[in-house]
């Protein structure tokens, strides 16, 4: 048996010097090498490919995304005139708002259920909420609100989705307020009829036909398309419009109500619906032996004989308001404006039993105004169901300042008294010599209109939580 | 150690050819995203355009014809020009609105610059060109008890030309509804 020769330290270092000699050599053989160089440079390669493949998809993602969301923006702005208009056709009252294609109030706080989603085409939806009448001190579109009279403020909040992206936005609309009178004189519908020597110092409008008889001064006649002016007198001027003209709502409001007493009681305001009626300071004031007789159960108001009655400050309501003994003296109070409303049997809520609606003004009526502004006396007639509006035999020299709006009645005027003021009725049909002057000052009078206008507009966050859609808006 | 170099280049053949494929694949997606980002750009300038038109002008000067090529967006616009199919579904069609006086939408974009014309136009953002179709169309409110003419609704197509051989974008659409802000009453009870 051999054992193995037991290394000296000669030997151990001859070993040690030819596996340095063996690793030198191995280095410097380039043997083996290009194989794994490649495929280093090949992983290299499919990083740099997967990048670009990458990029690509993200760059493509991120445009469909953006043509999408431009699409939501639009479908979104689609809702917002969706709602518009169905504000604008159901009208709702200022604590309605709608929801789909009704009106409704809120089950809480200020909005109504959402309408739900409405297609659009092409994968395009919107969604909408409207508010009730906002009041000062509210938000919406981004702006605090601030009362504006005459008007009512929505807000309207409208989500637009295109293939799961969606853009939410809000706007404030506001109700448009135009001028109660839309002709500055006088405006029949149906027809204006001026007897022989008629002085008319304003406009006259109609949408069908303006007779003129002889002698008749008219500054301008104002015509809706139909319109056409007839008889032996010209007008000075003649215009034409591209729309007819369109009866304003009468804006009864809460009137046919007993405001039952004084601090109820409120003035008038200057266009807009109306609050409760101020009828009993009339049958306080009124004296039966004067001539003056207010049934309260009918709300039918008479003068008879000498009659003579001071009208408060307030907003009356009357079913029947008839004048017509001699000598009666009807006054309205220094510095009070008063505003008399003709109701109707045919008004759901009016009260008014048939006969009713019914405004006559005869034989030798002296409309006293101590104020003498048109503003001061406004006259509204409900609808035409009492017949024709008479204004006649007032004192002779007499002037009647105020405003006579019956769009849907006849009403016929003279003799004598000089009107001042504007009227605004179906058919006009004005006595020989009658004398009209517009008086600038009832172009404060306004009148609400069922259309809306943008008045304010903000781009909110698109994500809300659960049905918070106001959130972040 | 010649087998070894051989079998090196031919992989890194093999990875080029990759790359090249696979750059030359991205850059056709990227030159497509581009097209597509210029299209739904320009398409929103059409409907802001559109938008900021009185709402009487909004109407075709006169009919769209109808085309039998499916890339063309007049192939949704029926025969005889009264009608366009603005939804995907041949049911999504409403009524063209058609004013020949006061119209201002045109319904062909032949040979009209979009910097110079309202209406259908051919439109040039850098490398990128093609045409804008415009269309106004009748639509009815789902609260109209009556198929009447509630309100407008404007559809904005538009297409990408894009040289031969080259990836056809699909054209992008944009529509929207818009109210009449002098609706009269009348017209609210007609719906």
């Amino acid at each position: 048996m051999h054992s193995l020769p037991m290394p000296s330290p000669h030997n151990q270092g001859m070993i040690d010097m030819r596996h340095l000699t063996d690793f030198k050599r191995r280095l410097t053989d380039e043997a083996g090498f290009v194989l794994p160089t490649a495929m280093i440079v090949l992983l290299i390669l499919t990083v740099l490919i997967g990048a670009a493949i990458t990029v690509a998809s993200q760059t493509s993602t991120s445009t469909t995304r953006d043509s999408n969301t431009k699409a939501a923006l639009e479908a979104a702005e689609a809702g917002l005139q969706t709602a518009s208009y169905r504000l604008s056709k159901l009208e709702p009252e200022k604590s309605q708002c709608v929801t789909g294609t009704a009106k409704a109030s809120p089950a809480s706080g200020i909005y109504c259920a959402g309408s739900g989603s409405e297609p659009l085409g092409n994968g395009a939806s919107f969604e909408y909420w409207t508010s009730i009448g906002l009041v000062a001190g509210e938000k919406c579109g981004g702006e605090t609100v601030s009362t504006q009279e005459n008007t009512t403020q929505r807000c309207i909040t409208s989500v637009g989705s295109v293939n799961g992206l969606a853009r939410r936005v809000q706007e404030r609309t506001s109700s448009l307020a135009s001028p109660l009178f839309q002709v500055k004189g006088i405006l029949g519908y149906h027809s204006v009829f001026v007897e022989n020597n008629g002085i008319l110092e304003g406009e006259v409008g109609t949408n069908e036909t303006l007779t003129l008889k002889n002698g008749v001064t008219v500054e301008r006649a104002d015509l809706g398309p139909l319109g056409k002016v007839e008889g032996t007198s010209t007008p000075k001027e003649t215009i034409k419009n591209t729309a007819p003209f369109e009866p304003p709502p009468v804006p009864i409001g809460e009137s046919a109500t007993s405001a039952s007493s004084q601090a109820g009681c409120k003035p008038p305001p200057e266009g807009g619906e109306v609050g409760p009626n101020c009828d009993f300071l009339i049958t306080s004031g009124a004296d039966a032996n004067s001539g003056v007789t207010f049934n309260t159960a009918t709300r039918s108001l008479t003068m008879g004989q000498g009659a003579s009655l001071e009208l408060k400050e307030g907003v009356y309501n009357f079913c029947n308001f008839q004048v017509s003994g001699n000598n009666t003296k009807l006054t309205t109070v220094a510095g009070g404006k008063v505003e008399i409303f003709i109701d109707s049997a045919l008004r759901a809520g009016s009260g008014c039993a048939a006969p009713a609606g019914k405004l006559e003004f005869k034989n030798g009526l002296e409309l006293i105004d101590p104020n003498k502004n048109a503003l001061y006396l406004q006259i509204y007639v409900y609808d035409g169901s009492g017949g024709t509006v008479e204004l006649k035999n007032n004192v002779s020299g007499g002037q009647f300042y105020g405003t006579i709006v019956a769009p849907y009645s006849k009403v016929a005027i003279g003799n004598n008294a000089e009107f001042v003021g504007a009227i605004e009725a179906n058919e006009v049909e004005l006595a020989p010599n009658f004398r009209f002057k517009f008086e600038k000052e009832v172009n404060k009078l306004k009148t609400p209109s069922r259309l809306y206008e943008r008045k304010a507009w903000e781009e909110c966050p698109p994500a809300y939580i659960g049905t918070n859609f106001q959130e972040g808006c | 150690m010649l087998v070894e170099v051989l079998i090196a280049i031919l992989v890194l053949a093999v990875g080029l050819l990759g790359l090249i494929g696979a750059f030359d694949s991205a850059r056709k997606l990227n030159l497509l995203s581009e097209r597509r980002t210029s299209m739904a750009h320009r398409a929103q300038l059409e409907i802001e355009r559109l938008q900021a038109l009185p709402y009487e002008q909004l109407a075709m000067k006169s009919s769209p014809s109808h085309s039998s090529e499916e890339t063309n967006p007049d192939f949704y616009v029926k025969e005889g020009g009264t009608e366009y199919q603005y939804g995907a579904a041949s049911t999504e069609a409403e009524k063209v609105v058609l004013d020949v006086n006061q119209g201002k939408i045109e319904p062909s974009p032949s040979g009209r610059k979009c910097s110079e014309a309202v209406g259908a136009c051919e439109w040039e953002d850098g490398t990128v060109n093609g045409s804008v179709y415009d269309f106004v169309t009748w639509h009815t409110d789902k609260a109209c008890a009556k198929p009447v003419n509630s309100y407008k609704r404007l559809t904005v197509v538009v297409t990408a030309k894009v040289p031969s051989g080259g990836r056809q974008p699909t054209s992008v659409r944009v529509s929207t509804l818009i109210a009449n802000p002098k609706e009269t009453k009348k017209e609210f009870e007609e719906c």
